[in-house]
Formats: C-alpha cells, structure tokens, sequence
C-alpha cells in the first residue's frame, strides 16, 4: 500500500492559520502570533508554500510612520485546495488515532 | 542587558543574516528584517532576529548542496555505469547456470551464495533501467526503492566477501569483486537518491 507523507505539524498550524482568513493578507509576526511558531521555523514553512505555488505575498506600506513595508502572505486558490484538503487528512487520521486509543 | 541593547544586537544579527542570505532568498529575509522592526517588545526582536539568521544558515547551507537541476547529467549517467559490473556479473551468472545446470551450481556454491547471487544479482539489470529513467525523466527515485537499491548491492558484496574471501586465496580480487558488484552500485543509487527533483510524493511533504 502506497504511503502518502503528510505536512508537518507546523505546517498544519500555518495552514489552519491562513485558511482561517484566506482573503486577508497576513504578515509574518501576526501568523507567528497566531500560530506560536518561531520567526526560524515559520519563515521557511511560507518559503516552502511559496515554491510550490501555495501562497502568494506583496509588499505593503506600513502604517507605522517611519517603519519600513511588510510583507503580507495569502493562500492561492491551489493553496487553499491544499490546506483544505491537508487539514481534513490531519482530521481524519487524528479520529483514527483517536478511534485506535479507544479500542 | 538593557532593552535597547537588545534591540540594537537584534538589528546586529539581522544585519548578518542579510549578509549571509543566499541572493534569491534575499527577499524573504528583507520580510523577516521588516517584521523585526515592527515588533515592539524588544527582548522579542532579539529571539525574531535569532530565527533570521537560523533560517539564513540554513538556506546558505542549501545553496552550496548542488540540487536537483544543477547537478550534471554525467553524474547520472556515471550512476547508470555503476549497475553494469553488477548486471554483467548476474548474466554470466545465469549464462552459467544455463550450461552446467541448476543443481550442479547449487551443489558447487550451496543455497546461501545462490539465491543472493540470483535474487540480488537481478538489482543490476534492475538498476540500469531505473537510472534510465532518472536520466530521460529527471526524478528522483523513491526512498523505499533507494533503500532496497542501496542496501541489496552492499548485501551483495557481503556474499561476495563471505562466500570466496579465503586468507590463502586471492583475496584482493575478491575484495575487487566485492567493491564493483556490491559498493559501486551502492554509491550509484545514492547518487540518484540525492539528484533529481524530489518525486511527488516528496512534494506533498509541507
């Protein structure tokens, strides 16, 4: 049987994050905010999601007089298919986890 | 430590994550750069800027591994080459099997050196299509499938060795037998393992 490899924990996190708002540009602090994820672990999860045509980003200028643009990141239409459907397999195995304990 | 000492070392290390950060990344750091000087609490920029340049590491180190793409295809092809001696090894092996016949083999060799010799053997003819593909399709090839590529030629060697390395015989063409039926096509399938773009599956992979 062949064995699909799943995201990673924290790349689930990111995904529930973005997908929670997925018309909203979010910059990277607020997503390390919302998901706990540090600034070394995050940043190379939205690299990773923008390679593969996950996410989309731009640049924006800040509202804070004197403080340099930000960069905000969004799910693309591929990418939100994707978070969705990783999210619902993460749910899925997380019941027969869960189904298995009780057993 | 003062606040504001924290504040400027932060900025420091972004300064040195920047320098560090290979060309095309350039630009996630300049995002990562640009959250720092947002964050108010300045212990806070201190641990985001620790991130930076853990990240610009890593993505530095990634550079300098030649990838997927930018490896040559000679390396493959050399990958390819390394499957020969095993496949002509296990064709002259049944060519003769073929003329003196099953039993008699058996009985010359035993069951423990003829059936790796005839199941680990067929890795060569098995090999050289596999790095056929990886060559024309440029993928790289699974892990389970690297694994069994790997490892069976090393097991191979291992018969080799156990099987004719004797102390009064000729134990360096043994060991000669051994590194071009067992190690040579072991190191070919890393290669492959390691070049090529990862296979789709990989690519699921967040």
């Amino acid at each position: 049987m062949k064995r699909e490899r799943r995201s990673s924990h924290q790349t689930l996190l990111l995904l529930g994050a973005l997908l929670g708002q997925p018309r909203s540009w979010r910059h990277g602090y607020d997503l390390a905010a919302q998901t706990g994820l540090k600034s070394g672990t995050l940043y190379p999860v939205l690299m990773r999601l923008s390679d593969r045509g996950y996410l989309e980003s731009k640049w924006e200028p800040s509202e804070m007089p004197g403080r340099p643009p930000r960069r905000m990141h969004r799910l693309t239409a591929k990418g939100i298919a994707f978070a969705r459907e990783e999210l619902a397999a993460s749910d899925e195995v997380a019941l027969q986890r869960a189904a298995r304990v009780r057993t | 430590m003062s606040t504001s000492i924290a504040r400027s070392l932060a900025l420091r290390i972004g300064a040195a994550a920047e320098w560090l950060m290979p060309e095309r990344r350039q630009d996630w750091l300049q995002a990562m750069h640009s959250d720092l000087q947002h964050i108010e609490c300045d212990r806070a920029t201190l641990r985001w800027a620790c991130g930076c340049i853990l990240v610009s590491i890593n993505e530095r180190v990634k550079s300098m591994i030649p990838s997927t793409g930018e490896r040559s295809q000679g390396f493959l092809i050399a990958a390819m080459l390394s499957f020969v001696p095993l496949t002509v090894a296990w064709l002259a092996f049944l060519r003769d099997l073929a003329s003196v016949g099953d039993f008699s083999v058996v009985s010359l060799f035993g069951w423990s050196v003829f059936i790796p010799f005839f199941v680990l053997g067929a890795l060569g003819p098995v090999g050289l299509t596999i790095a056929l593909r990886v060559i024309v399709r440029r993928h790289s090839i699974s892990r389970s499938l690297g694994v069994v590529l790997i490892a069976g030629p090393l097991l191979m060697g291992l018969v080799v060795l156990i099987a004719f390395a004797r102390p009064d015989g000729a134990l360096l063409s043994v060991l000669r037998d051994a590194v071009l039926i067992g190690v040579l096509p072991a190191i070919g399938a890393a290669q492959m393992r390691a070049s090529a773009r990862p296979s789709a599956e990989e690519l699921r992979e967040g």
